[in-house]
């Protein structure tokens, strides 16, 4: 009569990732429960990572732009500095730096918080009412992250634009409108597509393996601190390969 | 009701046993070791899965069960620690099964249902705070405010005077005499006072308390 045995590593994850797949697709029916649940997921993860993410984001565009001139005038080719913002920037930086803060902050946090749920008993209550807690507390807490994610990486695109821009005035008395037309001759919509599926992927993995970390905490405190570093190592292990395997796929479909 | 545990244990005494929860008749399940009689509610309410054999609630399988209907307006499960969301406020503890079950609810009568309820335990919360705000005491009333709001067909209750001073107790032992008319109850304790003062029938499993596992 007791509890079955939890299924270890690859196939526990996969059957969690299956049921809250399945449980995504009726989120509709009990959004009005959720829904609080999303908006407070997107309001931690998205609105409150907003002055980390400016910071990184103005720092990193201006420190490529200040590299990229430096490195390119000595050749005359000055003018590429664009190219160089796209590529490292917005096809590379601004997903796993995005994804990486958000990890940090709420990768840990959704670990931390249900793996505490779980050693409180929290977990068994919402299951003692008929809730389904994949359906209560991990869809809602995926849905926020990922969109949160594509804001916070559509974000850090912006205000890394505007960061090379305000160091490329340093340089050379370069206006705005300039700056933006040759930045836009070099970005093109595929860019953007990879962008976007990146962050999706990215916030799909930061969730999925930070919830399914802290649902797996047992009965001990001790656990959490423990599932919470498992679930950090495991998510940027993830976003790298991933981010790895969408450039690789673009590249070969250009 | 009748509640058959067919072949969920091996043990002798434990094979088949039968609970019959009715009106007007407390039971109450002694285990001084506290895991079978958790167990048992625990798999009553389905928070665990059976290795073998089949729990029946009026020859219905519980599976089926709980599937016919919600499952929190059939069995209403007061845990013994006074458990609330930390991440809600005492209101949203309340009302989420509520809400839950019901997208249109009537927010206004379930607020003067519940300030009832908050009366005839005698407690004076505010309920727009956080559960770390009050004594764990008062939370576990509050657990039984919140069963209560669901008008379970069955009430299972875990060590009911756990956490509570003894005014509470005497509270609690009023409100559950006032209730044995409306809900059958089945109580999971080692209290003796409380056997001796509210409980009609005592099942003793002190006999099994060798082992955590039934089966």
């Amino acid at each position: 009569m007791t509890r079955k045995r939890e299924k270890k590593s690859a196939a526990g994850f996969f059957s969690f990732f299956v049921a809250t797949l399945e449980e995504a697709f009726r989120v509709k029916s009990n959004r009005h429960v959720s829904s609080m649940v999303i908006f407070r997921q997107i309001l931690f993860t998205g609105y409150e990572a907003l002055p980390l993410i400016s910071f990184l984001a103005l720092a990193i565009g201006g420190l490529v732009i200040l590299q990229g001139t430096n490195l390119l005038t000595g050749f005359g080719q000055g003018i590429w500095v664009h190219i160089i913002l796209v590529t490292v920037v917005v096809n590379e930086l601004s997903g796993i730096l995005t994804a990486l803060v958000v990890v940090a902050r709420s990768g840990t946090a959704i670990s931390t918080e249900l793996g505490n749920m779980k050693v409180r008993r929290e977990i068994d209550l919402i299951e003692s009412f008929g809730i389904s807690p994949i359906s209560y507390l991990v869809v809602s807490r995926v849905i926020g992250v990922v969109i949160a994610m594509v804001i916070l990486v559509l974000y850090f695109n912006l205000v890394a634009v505007l960061g090379g821009w305000l160091f490329s005035r340093m340089f050379n008395q370069l206006d705005f409108r300039t700056f933006m037309n040759d930045f836009l001759a070099v970005l093109k919509i595929s860019h953007l597509v990879a962008g976007f599926i990146k962050s999706v992927c990215f916030g799909l993995i930061i969730s999925i393996v930070s919830t399914y970390q802290g649902m797996s905490v047992r009965r001990a405190s001790t656990e959490v601190p423990q599932r919470t570093i498992k679930a950090v190592v495991i998510s940027i292990f993830a976003v790298i390969l991933t981010d790895m395997l969408i450039t690789w796929l673009f590249w070969v479909l250009r | 009701m009748i509640v058959v545990f067919d072949a969920v244990s091996s043990r002798e005494g434990l094979h088949e046993l039968s609970l019959s929860l009715n009106l007007d008749q407390v039971t109450q399940l002694y285990d001084p070791s506290e895991n079978i009689s958790r167990a048992i509610l625990n798999a009553m309410v389905g928070l665990d899965e059976l290795y073998s054999g089949e729990i029946y609630f009026d020859q219905t399988p519980l599976h089926d069960f709980i599937q016919d209907g919600p499952q929190i307006c059939k069995v209403g499960y007061v845990f013994d620690e006074g458990i609330m969301l930390s991440n809600l406020s005492l209101q949203e503890n309340l009302m989420l099964p509520l809400r839950w079950l019901n997208p249109h609810l009537d927010e206004e009568q379930t607020g003067l249902l519940i300030q009832n309820w908050m009366q005839s335990f005698e407690l004076k919360l505010d309920l727009s705070k956080r559960p770390v705000a009050y004594h764990p005491g008062q939370l576990k009333l509050l657990g039984f405010v919140r069963t209560l709001l669901l008008d379970p067909k069955v009430m299972l209750i875990d060590d009911p005077f756990f956490l509570l001073n003894k005014i509470e107790r005497k509270v609690l032992l009023k409100v559950l005499s006032e209730l044995r008319n409306t809900y059958p109850m089945l109580i999971a304790s080692i209290d003796d006072e409380f056997g001796a003062e509210f409980a009609d029938e005592v099942i003793d499993l002190s006999s099994f308390q060798t082992n955590f596992k039934l089966s």
